[in-house]
């Protein structure tokens, strides 16, 4: 419980720290977000007196202050570029990128898991290498070509799917695709492997010897132990469930949080990168303290070592 | 039933032999590039834009006329370059790091590892996309973003790994004859977690290989008219109806170089692996 | 070992627990939130306009700021569609006709120019439009917009009644009309930005146009329906009350390859932003019309005429020389218009002869510009193919938007043009808000740059001294600040063509080319109407 409470507190202090870089970073960008919203017909008086509107020929570290005090009430401020307040772009983006990036996390562990595992059991057989070429392959490609490959394979050749956009479940295959394959292949590796090592432990061959039914081994000990890493990882990825995929959003017209998160950083859209940073942060911060407990809990070799 | 004797040299092997064989050839390919292209990688021949492979043109021309096997072959040059630059930056970082964290505890730890958190609290993307607008455009600063935003995981590793074997009794024996802590830290421990330095550098080098193709799809990349295959993939897309050549061959190129250093990691694993289980 | 596993067995199903929490929070958010239509079957439906709801589906690749005009700092189709300016230009730009004002009236000094509206002119909400709300509008367009200075030569705004609007300027000003004439001096209900606030306004804001705002949804697209009480007096449309189409959905689709890729599905009837690449295998799709219109602008190489050795007018003339606009535009495909004058034929302004004298005078001449560089001492004497003086190289940076397609591409052509001449020109991409930022600083040796307005007018915020960039020239300035004041088409036209072929003469910017901007159609939607600077007007559309 100490434990816990203290690895919080330091976390709050990351979610500071990491505020204030990644704050300093796009304050120092060169170009102004004002300037990157005028166009060619606003003179240098009118930029001047909009910087002021927003409150950005104040010094850095007021700004900060300035933008502190209004996120812990809850106040995320308003977007430079839409004049809305940030909390709205939020809540319009955050249901798609969760969408997509829950089923991709689901669906990667649903054929991942299985798939190492039988690959591991049916270690060095023709099944074995082939999922293991397979996965080594995918993993290779870059992912927005892949995703352009099955656009032009499923969505215009075969005209089976909806190309872009959000129109309802139909259009999540491809993106979904997209995204879970290639990180499929990393999963399927990672068991594969804690697999194999587990299945060489002594304990398995204990078990084994005591005359236990193969399954029974192989849920009881195996899986459980070979199932800890990929455990922690999961909880390394809850925050990315928020940031979404960038790649994947773009080439797919998808409305998420990441496309959100990209043009905001690009036309230095502060308010909205500060605000979605944060949240990103907070995330990382309780998963990964929760991914630290999980992984005592189950790892009595780490507890020790706390 | 699974037999546990086996040893891994069988299957594995190929693994690694394919493996190496690919990277050999990237390699001599990036040696020997003015050798084997034919022109040079920005040279226009705006008579001959956009025109399929042919005797003239190996691989064909892209929109600029240029020759897209010769981009090709130069480009590996890029590839490697990047990949081992990136992975170099993230190693020495994340190695030295680790070792200090995990050896010495306490609070150079403790300092250790908020700094780590901090970096692996901030979406990766997003943090490369940071500092290269920081930074400004360009393939060395496309290469630091991605150094910047990797190295955490090495150091994490190497943390736990140094933390485990800090107590083994060959590092007390060091310490016992009055070994310094560095000389400790480098001949004792760092040989015993380079098994995992050297999974994850091997998943790290296609990784910063794939990082820079996608910095190069959303725009920041190498300025023209450097051949990286990235930004020669990404702007071929837009050619894929009348030209695929432009970005077919690129992708290829990509997948054939990480495929390699994949399998080459995949073989060099499995090897080392016996020797791990001391 | 037992409780541990216990433990792992909770947390196994508190992991699966909240995955599936979260797809259906999800799923749920989505499907309450938003009414989508599936793009697919409005694709399909033919013309039953009597029973089944026609919807036309357009892309862009940007998402709108906001949808009020007063708010946003450039406008798109979705803004021509909630909003109608009081007149617009002919579709060859030579005059100017009445769209929502019945009709307009220039006093013989061109100091005064009186609006007619008709009498039961209301906004797309119903509220009432009258002289009064002109009047409102041009002062809170005056207060909240970036561009606020549009307006300003209007002196004041006299409402003689509820229908006449009068227009008192400090002067005549003939580049007024590009701003009249644009839907950024479109009227907007100022009651109800006043009533509801600008944000809210900016999410469904409302104007006379055809069509008024029924639901936007963030990153994906916006859903416009009909406005039944809309009317026009645009004489080259037969169609003056309501649109044809019950629903127009404009969707947000950044992605090039994706935003084509759905037109040529038929999942998208219009396309704005059709990339270069891709119009040559448009141009045989059977399915899809191409419209193209002129850029109303150039694209242009700004030089920082205060920093050596750029400051010498016979480097910057060599410069100009040594591009060969025609092996540029061969090289894009032909999709681009060399320009050798500072105006295309698609503003208002333009004068061909003018162009034609630019054109014979800067025209490609490698010989030329290697004499003049010669003659200003830089030669190559260690035979490298670079030109040197005093031992010192020339070597220039040139700042290239990476967020500009076609100027992007013309790049590394001009970089290697400017070999031929020994001149080692390094590329450096960059934003091209930034590159407008540094240009103004000063800071940079030749900047690619662009501008896009339908009138001549722009000019001044180039070359003129307030514009802040490093040329200017006081007589260029009083030239500028005249030709404004300028009532006649015509004449105001000559008056550009002076003032380009002064600018020429100390070129502190070399013209390239325009582009052509292309717009994709389905064969199916006839009657869409386009002006020479791309205006479109889809009052005749219809999906036979």
């Amino acid at each position: 419980m100490e434990y816990t409470i203290k690895r919080l507190i330091i976390g709050i202090f990351i979610v500071l720290a990491v505020t204030v870089i990644l704050f300093g970073i796009m304050h120092a960008m060169p170009g102004d977000p004002i300037e990157l919203l005028a166009g060619e017909r606003v003179s240098p008086e009118r930029i001047a007196q909009l910087k002021a509107q927003w409150g950005l020929d104040k010094p850095m570290y007021i700004q900060y202050f300035y933008w502190l005090s209004r996120i812990i009430r809850g106040d995320f401020g308003t977007s430079m570029v839409t004049k809305l307040p940030v909390i709205e772009l939020i809540k319009a983006r955050l249901p798609y990128t969760l969408l997509l990036t829950g089923s991709a996390l689901i669906v990667q562990y649903i054929i991942a898991i299985p798939l190492g595992l039988l690959a591991a059991l049916k270690w060095n057989s023709k099944i074995d290498r082939i999922v293991v070429t397979l996965s080594i392959v995918l993993w290779s490609m870059p992912n927005f070509w892949l995703g352009v490959l099955l656009m032009i394979i499923f969505g215009i050749k075969l005209n089976l799917l909806p190309l872009s956009g959000y129109s309802g479940l139909k259009s999540l295959i491809l993106p979904l695709l997209t995204l879970s394959l290639p990180s499929l292949a990393g999963t399927l590796r990672l068991t594969r492997s804690e697999v194999l090592e587990v299945l060489r432990e002594d304990y398995v061959l204990t078990a084994y010897a005591k005359g236990l039914p193969k399954y029974k081994v192989l849920i009881k000990h195996v899986l459980r132990n070979a199932l800890i890493p990929v455990t922690v990882m999961f909880f390394l990825y809850l925050p990315w469930l928020i940031g979404g995929s960038v790649i994947v959003e773009t080439v797919f017209a998808w409305p998420g949080m990441g496309r959100l998160l990209w043009k905001s950083i690009t036309v230095q859209d502060y308010a909205v990168v500060q605000a979605i940073i944060f949240i990103i942060a907070l995330l990382t911060v309780i998963s990964n303290t929760i991914g630290d407990i999980v992984s005592a809990v189950l790892d009595p070799r780490i507890r020790e070592s706390l | 039933m699974v037999n546990f004797d086996i040893l891994r040299s069988g299957s594995k092997n190929i693994s690694f032999k394919l493996g190496g064989m690919i990277f050999l050839s990237v390699i001599v390919m990036a040696i020997f590039a003015p050798l084997i292209a034919p022109y040079s990688y920005d040279e226009m021949h705006i008579s001959d834009i956009l025109k399929p492979p042919s005797s003239k043109y190996l691989l064909g021309t892209d929109q600029y006329g240029r020759d897209i096997f010769s981009r090709i072959v130069y480009g590996s040059r890029i590839a490697l370059k990047v990949g081992i630059l990136v992975v170099i930056i993230e190693t020495v970082i994340g190695i030295s790091l680790g070792l200090l964290a995990g050896y010495y505890g306490g609070k150079v730890d403790r300092i250790i590892s908020f700094i780590t958190d901090v970096f692996w609290a901030m979406p990766p993307l997003v943090l490369a996309l940071a500092v290269v607008t920081l930074l400004g455009p360009g393939l060395t600063n496309v290469m630091i973003a991605i150094a910047v935003v990797s190295w955490a995981q090495f150091t994490r590793v190497v943390r736990a790994k140094t933390q485990s074997l800090k107590n083994m009794p060959f590092v007390e024996a060091g310490r016992a004859i009055g070994e310094s802590d560095i000389s400790i830290m480098l001949r004792y421990i760092l040989p015993n977690t380079m098994g995992a330095i050297i999974v994850l550098s091997t998943l790290a080098l296609p990784s910063a290989i794939l990082s820079t193709t996608a910095m190069g799809f959303l725009g920041l990349g190498a300025q023209p008219p450097t051949p990286d295959w990235g930004v020669m993939l990404s702007e071929g897309i837009s050619y894929i109806g009348t030209a695929p050549w432009i970005s077919i061959f690129p992708g290829l190129a990509i997948v054939y170089t990480v495929l390699g250093f994949n399998l080459l990691g995949e073989g060099l694993r499995d090897i080392l692996d016996p020797r791990l289980k001391v | 070992m037992r409780r541990v596993k216990l433990m792992e067995k909770k947390i196994g199903s508190l992991i699966l627990f909240f995955i599936l929490a979260g797809a259906v929070v999800a799923a749920g958010c989505i499907g309450g939130g938003g009414t989508q239509t599936s793009t697919q079957s409005s694709a399909s439906s033919t013309s039953s306009q009597t029973q089944k709801e026609v919807t036309l589906v357009i892309a862009t690749p940007e998402e709108i700021e906001g949808t009020d005009i007063q708010q946003v700092s450039w406008a798109n189709i979705v803004h021509d569609l909630i909003f109608q300016s009081l007149v617009v230009y002919t579709l060859d730009l030579k005059g100017v006709v009445p769209n929502l004002a019945e009709s307009f009236e220039v006093s013989k000094d061109g100091t005064e120019i009186t609006f007619k509206l008709p009498k039961d002119a209301k906004f797309s909400n119903g509220d009432p439009l009258t002289a009064e709300d002109i009047k409102k509008s041009v002062e809170r367009y005056r207060n909240v917009s970036p561009y606020s200075e549009d307006f300003a030569v209007v002196d004041k705004i006299i409402v003689k009644d509820s229908q006449t609007a009068i227009f008192k300027l400090k002067e005549p000003a003939g580049y007024l009309w590009a701003v009249l004439a644009s839907v950024y001096g479109a009227p907007v209900n100022v009651n109800l930005a006043n009533k509801i606030g600008n944000e809210a306004f900016n999410r469904k804001a409302v104007g006379s146009g055809p069509y008024k705002v029924e639901e936007w949804v963030q990153g994906s697209q916006i859903t416009l329906i009909r406005n039944p009480d809309y009317k026009t007096h645009i004489p080259f449309v037969k169609n003056k009350g309501p649109f044809k189409f019950d629903k127009i959905i404009v969707r947000f689709i950044p992605d090039d390859f994706t935003r084509v890729s759905e037109l040529k599905a038929g999942n998208v009837q219009i396309v704005f932003g059709i990339p270069l690449e891709q119009v040559a295998t448009l141009k045989k799709d059977p399915n899809v019309q191409l419209l193209s219109y002129l850029q109303p602008g150039i694209d242009y190489i700004m030089i920082n005429t205060k920093k050596p050795p750029l400051d010498d007018v016979n480097i910057r003339k060599a410069i100009a020389l040594a591009i060969n606009r025609k092996e540029l535009a061969s090289a894009l495909q032909n999709l681009v218009r060399p320009a050798y004058g500072y105006l295309s034929l698609a503003q208002v302004g333009y004068d061909e002869a003018t162009e034609k004298e630019l054109q014979t005078e800067y025209s490609y001449n490698l010989e030329k510009a290697k004499q003049l560089l010669a003659a200003a001492g830089w030669k190559d004497t260690d035979g490298d193919g670079i030109v040197d003086k005093n031992g010192k190289p020339l070597k220039l940076t040139l700042m290239v938007p990476l967020d500009r397609p076609v100027i992007k591409k013309a790049a590394p052509i001009i970089q290697s043009q400017l070999k031929k001449l020994g001149i080692n020109l390094e590329l450096r991409e960059y934003e091209y808000s930034y590159i407008r930022k540094m240009t103004r600083e000063g800071n940079f040796d030749m900047a690619m740059r662009a501008y896009w307005w339908n009138d001549a007018d722009i000019l001044i915020y180039i070359f003129h001294s307030d514009a802040g960039y490093p040329w200017s020239n006081p007589k260029v300035d009083k030239m500028l600040e005249e030709a404004r004041t300028i009532p006649d088409f015509t004449e105001r036209a000559k008056k550009y063509g002076e003032i380009q072929k002064a600018i020429a003469n100390e070129m502190p910017v070399i013209p390239l080319f325009s582009e052509y901007q292309y717009v994709g159609v389905r064969k199916e939607v006839k009657g869409v109407i386009m002006g020479i600077d791309g205006s479109i007007y889809l009052n005749d559309a219809e999906i036979s």
